[in-house]
């Protein structure tokens, strides 16, 4: 069995947050009139409420970066290498897209047989073949593991949950300011919280992809490497801005440490660097 | 009861607009106002950044959030 000890992880925190779920839609239910007609109304608007934040997520994630079509020729390598994956994989080959982004970057939006796969000029520019090719069969585990659809029904589920216990403060409450306000701060900070165990999902399905795209090419060096390079480029960039604000900034500086940690879609760089390189 | 909740507010209020102020990267980060697709379009393996200007807006609602509970506490105790 692949991947055993994420996947018991995942199972945990999966559990967690249905359990989340669960509380908000039973307590929707016991707040307001206990009828199935409220039990339908939680249940389908969580339901519309995801589909319409991934319809929407997806097709402005490709508007915002200006994603064309990859053209066949013009990258010819990568298009074979992505059909000889999705070949070995019994996947359907995901569209191709290329994106001027200003940053090395690539993502993957969309479902299994319904997939995207967009990738910066700059990536192809920076990468080497077989780096490049590891960057792709991340991307690519992505969208086999079900990974974007996945996450947003996290998110989802943590506004649902953000937006019942707002709506029970304010239907149990006297109506006035205190209520008003006191109902925003609970919905915002109940979904804070769910947040946290949404994110740390997303970081468990990145070492998930990490080790397919490792079984994919064969080895998980090419995309250390990728990665290595991606991170010097970052870390130039990064200095070249702390620069510019250190005078006016310095004291509100990008958030760090643990909370930084905590509130990240991707684990540290080296730690993946490094269950690559095991 | 109605006292308790104002406390609640007070202190609820205050906690969430002094982490506004203090780390309003990760409140963003934590908000829905950052899509799943979106928070992966830094540099690859990375979230992305997030503009001063949006920091320094989430601050300003810290500030706000912090004004609403110095009043409720003053409406409820002064």
């Amino acid at each position: 069995m692949r991947h055993i000890g994420l996947k018991v992880r995942m199972a945990i925190v999966g559990a967690i947050l249905f359990a989340f779920y669960s509380v908000a839609v039973a307590a929707a239910w016991f707040f307001f009139g206990q009828s199935t007609t409220i039990l339908g109304i939680a249940v389908l608007g969580s339901v519309l409420l995801v589909g319409v934040q991934y319809k929407i997520g997806k097709w402005a994630a490709l508007r915002s970066v200006g994603a064309e079509d990859m053209d066949e020729r013009e990258y010819q390598q990568i298009h074979q290498f992505v059909e000889k994956v999705c070949r070995e994989r019994n996947l359907k080959k995901p569209n191709l897209k290329v994106a001027s982004m200003g940053v090395p970057n690539a993502f993957a939006v969309g479902r299994r047989g319904n997939g995207t796969v967009v990738v910066s000029r700059e990536l192809i520019q920076l990468l080497d073949r077989d780096e490049l090719e590891g960057v792709i069969a991340h991307e690519l585990a992505h969208i086999d593991n079900r990974d974007v659809v996945m996450m947003v029904l996290g998110q989802g589920i943590a506004s649902v949950v953000g937006i019942v216990a707002q709506y029970i403060v304010l239907f149990t409450g006297d109506n006035d300011l205190a209520d008003f306000f006191l109902a925003i701060v609970v919905g915002n900070l109940v979904q804070f919280f769910v947040m946290l165990f949404v994110l740390a999902i997303s970081r468990y399905r990145e070492y998930v992809a990490d080790a397919d795209a490792k079984r994919i090419i064969n080895g998980g060096d090419p995309l250390a490497r990728a990665l290595e390079k991606i991170q010097q480029g970052n870390k130039r960039s990064q200095d070249s801005k702390i620069d510019e604000n250190v005078n006016a900034l310095c004291i509100f500086g990008e958030d760090r440490g643990l909370l930084q940690k905590l509130v990240s879609t991707h684990p540290p760089t080296e730690k993946r660097i490094q269950r690559l390189r095991s | 009861m109605a006292e308790f909740r104002e406390l609640l507010a007070v202190v609820l209020g205050a906690a969430l607009g002094l982490a506004m102020i203090l780390a309003p990267r990760a409140a963003l980060r934590l908000s829905v106002f950052m899509g799943p697709n979106r928070r992966r379009r830094g540099d690859y393996g990375t979230d992305e950044a997030i503009p001063d200007w949006w920091a320094w807006l989430v601050r300003a609602l810290g500030v706000v959030c912090l004004g609403v509970a110095a009043l409720i506490a003053y409406q409820t105790y002064a």
